[in-house]
């Protein structure tokens, strides 16, 4: 399926191949992300296992595209050994896309909940926007909320923490490049 | 630098793996494994990608033959790899599934290892393998 009109076509025709899509799609972005940051932690996988409760064969499986069905318990208990928040969210077709296509591995990198400062001191001075754009995957949803219209936070009954901008991105991380592979594959 | 990968493309110029991703791959796995490649070139480090199963035990390794692994169709999918002559550059030599110690088809190792001689002795060649970006 390499032709665009024909891929559009087949989308916009049949919620099976939807399905499909969407499923190839997230077969690989899901494990790549879980891998990507179990490797930056560092973590290997018996100890992410014991993080999450979960045998270590379960997490080789979760981080093999299309091996685990994964269910959303799943990624909040990945999310959760892995000290990152989850956000599930129903998008555009093309705001999935441009999350895929932005996405890198390499680039991915979020802080712990303990380095989190936008979310431990949501009143300090946050990191520059740089760096907040430099993180992979908050990059769509930066623009997303760049483009919201402005609402009075009085038409609210509720007070939310300003989880955005998010901050304390880059300081410290290194890449993927820097850890001791072999020891953590 | 992204990385690129090539199909291996017998004397006859029979694409393998194009061959084995028409027929053999359901439209779900088709598309599972594009968006591997995809996800995949954009990674410094192949030994991070997802799928990356290293070397399958036997002779396959002598010839540096290394496997891509996913499930799709309810199969446990294998695709033989082998670094190309450019810089990061893979060679797809051909798809195949695995259960349990057992490859189908059977002969997938030995006729993987034929590939690479026949590459090494220049009886066949490669050729790009897009990657398809959807928008």
């Amino acid at each position: 399926m390499k032709d665009r009109s024909a891929l559009i076509s087949k989308l916009i025709s049949s919620r099976k191949f939807r399905e499909s899509y969407i499923r190839a799609k997230l077969s690989v972005l899901i494990p790549s992300q879980i891998r990507a940051l179990r490797l930056k932690w560092p973590m290997t996988q018996p100890e992410l296992g014991h993080e999450a409760e979960m045998k270590q064969s379960r997490i080789s499986a979760i981080e093999r595209p299309g091996s685990a069905n994964l269910n959303v318990d799943t990624l909040i208990r990945m999310a959760a050994a892995l000290r990152v928040g989850l956000k599930v969210e129903l998008v555009p077709f093309s705001e999935m896309l441009r999350w895929e296509n932005n996405f890198s591995q390499d680039q991915f990198k979020l802080p712990k909940i303990e380095e989190d400062t936008a979310f431990i001191s949501p009143d300090e001075p946050t990191a520059d926007e740089d760096n907040v754009h430099s993180r992979q995957g908050a990059v769509v949803y930066a623009v997303v909320r760049a483009k919201q219209p402005q609402v009075d936070p009085k038409q609210f009954t509720f007070t939310q923490t300003p989880l955005w901008p998010a901050a304390g991105l880059a300081e410290s991380e290194q890449g993927i490049e820097g850890l001791p592979r072999q020891q953590y594959r | 630098m992204l990385w690129t990968f090539a199909d291996f493309l017998s004397a006859s110029g029979i694409d393998v793996v194009e061959t084995w991703y028409g027929e053999e791959l359901s439209e779900e796995a088709q598309l599972l494994f594009d968006n591997i490649l995809k996800d995949n070139q954009k990674t410094e480090d192949h030994r991070n990608w997802v799928g990356y199963r290293g070397f399958p035990k036997g002779e396959a390794k002598k010839y540096r033959i290394w496997e891509i692994g996913f499930k799709a169709d309810d199969r446990q999918y294998r695709v033989f790899c082998i670094f190309g002559g450019n810089r990061k550059q893979v060679i797809l030599l051909l798809g195949c599934y695995h259960k349990g110690r057992i490859y189908t088809p059977a002969d997938a190792i030995d006729t993987a290892i034929r590939y690479v001689k026949a590459l090494n002795n220049r009886e066949a060649t490669i050729h790009e393998r897009p990657i398809c970006i959807d928008f």
